[in-house]
């Protein structure tokens, strides 16, 4: 019975397993050269491969770690700089995480707690695409999550095992794949004036910022002007109800 | 590397998770605030923009085929087509613009 629902794919929950499968394909090809290249900068910055990879096992957030890696490489190893850059370059994920709180809400805490280790640009760009479009899941969010996680780790271990055989993976153009997927999940959301509007305002103060501010700063800077233009022009319209 | 480097990775895992799970912990109840729902409405579509960009114009060896790949995925998106597919051949067209026509 099991085996006909996951076939003709009629059970709900069987549903949102393929989908999250489905989805979560062009992302995790967009993660491996990044993760080869992770696993790659550990052993060239002398980290042991155990080392290298445990970060991936444990951090689980692609910039920090090559920013870590490229630390420690340098000789940076101050407690108080390790802290400020990690919550400097992981700041985003708070806007993130708020965003993805009130579908949260109503999951036991223990359960959120689990979910908020594997909170990534591309589980949320899903998860979050998904709950607009369909509906929030979090099963569909636990997949994506942990299929990206897993994928991050073996894109590590493929790093440390064949650093030394692989050429630049970054060189490969699968690193193309993240954005582009981003923008498929953007593109169906854009359906009235006011949010025409807040894209492009945030796709110029993104391009603009990141030419003048180091690091993922306009990310930052472009969230909250954006978002506070959305705010402001949507007000109590239908959608903040 | 010396035997800090566990350490080094134990804070930074730390902090990643406690910026991660910040949010859940400060937002237990339902919002009821109209403005601040109208502000978390609109994240995804900033966030999703400034994951596009720049990052989809850099993402390449050169600025022509960042944009190949763009209006590739551009035009598909807008078409309907599936994530998987538009990744794929947007990255076919950058991978063809470098090879044949740079």
């Amino acid at each position: 019975m099991q085996l006909s629902n996951l076939i003709s794919g009629k059970n709900e929950q069987v549903e949102e397993v393929w989908a999250a499968l489905r989805d979560c394909a062009p992302m995790v090809l967009g993660v491996v050269p990044f993760g080869i290249t992770c696993g790659i900068m550990g052993l060239t910055a002398n980290m042991s491969g155990l080392e290298t990879i445990l970060m991936s096992v444990f951090v689980f957030a692609g910039a920090s770690q090559f920013i870590g890696i490229s630390m420690l490489s340098a000789g940076i190893t101050g407690w108080g700089i390790i802290i400020l850059t990690t919550l400097l370059v992981n700041l985003r994920h708070l806007i993130m995480g708020s965003s993805l709180a009130p579908y949260m809400i109503k999951l036991p805490f223990p359960l959120q707690a689990f979910l908020a280790f594997f909170l990534t640009d591309e589980a949320y760009a899903l998860t979050i695409s998904r709950s607009y479009k369909v509906r929030y899941s979090e099963l569909y969010q636990l997949i994506v999550s942990t299929m990206i996680y897993l994928v991050w780790i073996l894109a590590t271990l493929a790093g440390v095992g064949l650093g030394s055989y692989i050429s630049d993976p970054l060189t490969w153009g699968l690193d193309f794949a993240m954005p582009a997927t981003f923008l498929v999940l953007l593109i169906p959301l854009l359906k009235d004036h006011i949010s025409l509007i807040v894209f492009g305002i945030a796709a110029v103060v993104s391009v603009s910022a990141a030419l003048y501010l180091p690091g993922k700063w306009y990310i930052i800077i472009a969230c909250v002007i954006a978002t506070s233009i959305g705010g402001l022009l949507e007000g109590d319209n239908k959608n903040a109800q | 590397m010396n035997g800090n480097t566990y350490l080094y990775i134990l804070v930074m895992a730390g902090v990643t998770y406690l910026i991660r799970l910040i949010p859940l912990i400060l937002m237990r109840k339902e919002i009821k605030n109209v403005y601040v729902k109208s502000f978390l409405y609109y994240v995804p579509y900033v966030t999703l923009a400034v994951m596009t960009f720049p990052s989809i114009l850099g993402a390449t060896a050169s600025i022509w085929s960042a944009w190949a790949g763009f209006i590739t995925a551009l035009i598909l998106a807008y078409r309907g087509n599936s994530l998987f597919k538009v990744s794929i051949l947007a990255c076919l067209s950058v991978f063809v613009f470098e090879f044949f026509l740079l």
